[in-house]
């Protein structure tokens, strides 16, 4: 009997390339995506969000995961069940039956839920990348465009037709045989078909010839037709020798031209209120939502930076670790940061160039007299360069009448005259995630 | 005489395996008389094994979510220690595929090499069940043709689609089975061939079933008007596949892809206990008879004992742990007890069993894997030291009952009857719920009607009933009913409440 042991280890399944559990795993996911969606937003209220981390645990309800199956109720008919273990029983004996949990007799008579845990719930982890992908899924930095940006040295090498000219490995085989079979026809070189045929007649006709003489050859017809496909297949030679195989003009290259690349290049502005009114719970919320934000941006594109300003009297930028992790505060002038932002925007980030996003957050509070200065250097100097600009104002909703300490009245008249700001109110962390996907879902194209 | 050990340590290696795999066969073949297929061990990381496992256990089967579900499921259930792998995964092919996993020590895999490569395989080869239903020589190649096939169909008509027909052909592929007529011997390239010319060929047949436009009548219009189809149809799949109005041809494909995967483990669960009560008899006596001839050390042995004893372990009745039976334990203990008999029959032996004192045991033992399933292997063969030695008794129930009766326990008088009613629990419609197809209304509405044999007048379970019906009705596309009926008792009803006009994907060739 011819026995074999086949090392399977390496590459799964011979036959079978690609983990089958791992098509099956992400179909699954797809087919489970809701709830997954809607268990990430409810764990989101509840921890924080990193990007980082092995897996992030899910559970979701079991609703459209069942595989039904037409089963026995295990509550009806008579049966007769034989179990192992006797030890006390004596025939006529009377056995109470388990009762409660309503789910069937015993629970020893091999219920179909050997599932584990609870009794709705499917729970288990998703690895770090689909956590970010199911995350982020259908969400976008709204409005981007191409810029063309002249003031980076960055390239694209891209195909451009053929040249005639080139270095050698760059020779398009295709291209020039395709010249070469065209030059051939067009200069006539004899087919090597059409000489073999000749040489094969003139083969037989030296069998036909076979220990004749010369004075027997003379005069005929034969002889004629010898002599004829002789010279023919003289001038076919020629021919054939005058009209090169691969000639220099048929060569072609491939050829490649470097253009400055447009890239969609952006930066995105975070300004954070610190102020003083800012209590541990607003500053909780708005860091959520920018963590939250800077995930988005970091994990879904390559090529955008990021601004942090805090500010309360005085705006500060600082980096990615201080913005998150930092503790100072003080009173409330919102406009210091726009005018930090307008001073690092005529620096380093030309309109020309970048897409310019804003997303601000705060509680609303500002200092009175600010509030003219602040609408007036968004109107005019922030929106009009700027891709999209999201405000969120984190605590409890307020009314009109609180006028003063109410930023996002103010924000609202802006809409009148500008289409890319948006405004929006996050009490509880419970609402940051849909907000989030609020503000940057992806949007139709105009 | 004293022979070399074959293996010595805890790791493994392919010489030793090597060893392993000629010392059983020695013992399988020469000793034993087994006639098995060829082996091929495949060595796999317990990743492969879940999923191997997940996807019902088979090398190389479809995509499919349910199946990424039950690797999520066992992986972590793994992972937190609250299930032990299976040490071993063999499948009914030619030549026998053996899974080893990795992790196994070389004791473990010596087991499962005189467990799987020469037991199972045995089995596979010689139970006429097995013979009668699968096509082990062209399991593989079928399996590889499903998998492509409908990777194809959700190339060309979308995941979303196919995945909707394979829910609803999973749903129904245990009511998908012939018990009596022999399905045909699956063949790979023939099905690649012919799958084109059936699908033709079926949605012909479809059209002319269902055609609207008025013909001259035909004597079997009268059929149709009497009731169609004339004999009931116990194949679910089997009748939408060919009858199903709303299908499409490639739809029709699946349904017939999933029935015969199904039909093909039909013997499986239907020799569950034999199966690997005669796997575990033959790895039991491989093992011990290496041992007596000096081929394995003390070490191996305590080993293996070990994991002989955690795998037939059989909890009693009243232990949290209990599950019911343990097929390994229940089919070890029948085999064992029946060698017992013949080597070395008492006066009850002889009473019991009178054909079988005094005979050779290996061929009673092979006889028995080879001519019976559980419900008649237990039937004839569960005697009674093994009623005592394992204290089986029955509880009669009826669900008006408060209470539980026992009715036997494991005396003279109740030996029969408890023999009797655990070979009557391995009947295949105590475990998996008859349903028939006995009217199509394809003159009128075009309803489907459903019955279900009541087996000593249980019910359905109502909530996957429905569910399920859900899913035949997308695959008949009108309405469908479902009678429960016990004698001729009406029990049941179920009728999915509303009718969801949502057929199961696009119909690209309606027939209307």
């Amino acid at each position: 009997m011819a026995n074999t042991i086949i090392d399977r280890r390496k590459n799964g399944d011979m036959r079978n390339p690609g983990s089958k559990s791992s098509d099956n795993r992400q179909k699954f996911i797809k087919r489970t995506k809701d709830g997954i969606r809607r268990s990430i937003h409810d764990s989101l209220g509840k921890r924080s969000v990193k990007g980082t981390g092995d897996s992030q645990d899910v559970i979701i309800s079991r609703k459209g995961i069942d595989e039904p199956q037409f089963t026995h109720d295990p509550q009806t008919g008579s049966r007769d069940i034989v179990l192992p273990g006797n030890k006390d029983f004596v025939e006529g004996d009377h056995v109470m039956k388990p009762r409660g949990g309503g789910a069937g007799s015993g629970g020893k008579e091999g219920e179909a839920s050997n599932e584990g845990i609870g009794e709705d719930e499917f729970g288990f982890a998703l690895s770090n990348d689909e956590f970010v992908n199911i995350l982020f899924e259908d969400l976008e930095l709204p409005h981007m465009i191409s810029k063309e940006n002249k003031a980076v040295e960055r390239y694209e090498i891209s195909r451009s037709g053929y040249t005639t000219t080139g270095n050698p490995a760059q020779m398009n085989l295709e291209k020039s045989m395709v010249n070469s079979i065209g030059r051939k026809i067009a200069l006539k070189l004899p087919k090597l078909k059409k000489i073999r045929k000749l040489e094969e007649e003139l083969a037989n006709l030296d069998k036909f010839f076979y220990k004749t003489t010369q004075e027997q050859k003379d005069g005929t017809e034969e002889w004629a037709r010898y002599q004829e496909i002789e010279e023919e297949i003289r001038k076919l030679r020629i021919r054939a020798r005058a009209v090169s195989f691969v000639d220099p003009v048929d060569l072609r290259f491939n050829n490649f031209t470097k253009k400055p690349a447009p890239i969609s290049q952006a930066v995105v502005f975070f300004i954070m209120d610190v102020s003083a009114s800012m209590t541990q719970q607003h500053k909780d919320l708005a860091k959520r939502f920018f963590m939250l934000l800077n995930l988005f941006v970091s994990r879904k594109y390559k090529r955008v930076e990021c601004v942090f300003i805090r500010h309360h009297i005085q705006a500060i930028e600082c980096s990615e670790d201080e913005f998150f992790n930092s503790r100072d505060n003080g009173g409330t002038i919102v406009s210091s940061a726009f005018k930090l932002s307008k001073e690092i925007l005529a620096d380093r980030y030309s309109p020309n160039e970048w897409n310019i996003y804003f997303a601000q957050a705060s509680d609303g509070d500002n200092f009175d007299h600010d509030n003219e200065i602040l609408l007036d250097i968004i109107d005019k100097d922030i929106l009009p360069v700027t891709q999209y600009f999201s405000y969120i104002q984190v605590g409890m909703k307020r009314h009109g009448y609180y006028n003063s300490g109410n930023l996002l009245q103010e924000y609202v008249r802006l809409e009148a005259n500008h289409k890319n700001i948006i405004t929006k109110h996050i009490e509880d962390t419970l609402d940051i995630y849909p907000v989030f996907r609020e503000i940057f879902k992806i949007r139709d194209k105009e | 005489m004293k022979k070399e050990l074959i293996y010595t340590g805890h790791s493994w290696d392919y010489d030793k395996l090597y060893r392993v795999m000629d010392a059983c066969e020695e013992i399988a073949v020469n000793d034993m008389g087994l006639d098995c297929f060829p082996n091929q061990l495949e060595i796999i990381t317990f990743e492969q094994m879940l999923d191997a496992y997940s996807s019902v256990g088979m090398p190389l089967m479809y995509n499919h979510w349910s199946f990424g579900k039950s690797f999520i499921q066992n992986k972590k259930n793994y992972n937190i220690g609250a299930m032990g792998l299976a040490y071993e995964l063999v499948i009914n092919s030619n030549p026998c595929i053996n899974y080893l996993m990795e992790e196994n020590s070389m004791t473990t895999q010596s087991l499962v090499i005189a467990h799987a490569a020469f037991g199972h395989n045995h089995f596979f080869k010689n139970n006429y069940l097995f013979q009668q239903w699968t096509s082990p020589d062209a399991i593989v190649d079928y399996l590889l043709f499903a998998k492509r096939y409908i990777k194809e169909c959700e190339e060309l008509y979308g995941s979303d689609v196919v995945e909707e027909t394979l829910d609803a052909c999973h749903a129904i592929q245990y009511q998908s089975i012939n018990k009596y007529k022999r399905p045909n011997k699956l063949n790979a390239k023939d099905e690649i061939e012919k799958q084109r010319a059936r699908s033709k060929y079926l949605q012909s047949q479809v059209n002319d079933l269902w055609r609207t436009v008025p013909t001259a009548k035909k004597e079997d219009e009268n059929q149709l008007e009497k009731g169609w189809p004339s004999e009931p149809e116990e194949n679910l799949l089997y009748f939408l596949e060919k009858y199903s109005p709303i299908l499409t041809p490639w739809q029709r494909e699946i349904c017939r892809i999933v029935r015969r995967i199904a039909q093909y483990f039909y013997p499986q669960y239907q020799t569950k206990v034999m199966n690997e009560g005669f796997a575990s008899f033959t790895h039991h006596y491989i093992f011990n008879k290496l041992y007596d001839e000096g081929r394995v050390d003390d070490g191996a042995m305590i080993e293996f004992f070990r994991l002989h004893s955690a795998v037939l372990y059989q909890p009693p009745f009243s232990s949290p742990n209990y599950n019911g039976f343990n097929p390994y334990a229940l089919g070890f203990a029948i085999l064992k007890d029946i060698q017992r008999v013949c080597t070395e029959p008492d006066e009850e032996d002889k009473q019991w069993f009178p054909h079988l004192a005094d005979t050779d045991w290996r061929i009673a033992i092979k006889d028995i894997a080879a001519n019976y399933r559980d419900e008649s292997a237990i039937l004839q063969f569960l005697g009674p030291k093994v009623i005592r030695d394992q204290g089986l008794f029955n509880l009669h129930d009826e669900f008006y009952y408060d209470n539980y009766i026992v009715t036997s326990i494991h005396d003279e008088r109740g030996y029969k009857k408890i023999r009797k009613h655990l070979s009557a629990s391995y009947e295949t419609a105590a475990m998996i719920p008859d349903i028939q197809v006995t009217r199509a209304d394809v003159k009128g509405s075009r309803d489907l009607t459903l019955l279900h044999e009541s087996y000593k007048g249980k019910r359905l379970d109502k909530k996957t009933a429905q569910q399920v019906l859900f899913h035949v009705q997308r695959l008949w596309g009108y309405k469908v009913k479902l009678y429960t009926m016990h004698d001729e008792t009406l029990l049941d009803v179920f009728e999915c409440k509303q009718f969801s006009n949502a057929k199961v994907g696009m119909t690209i060739n309606d027939p209307w």
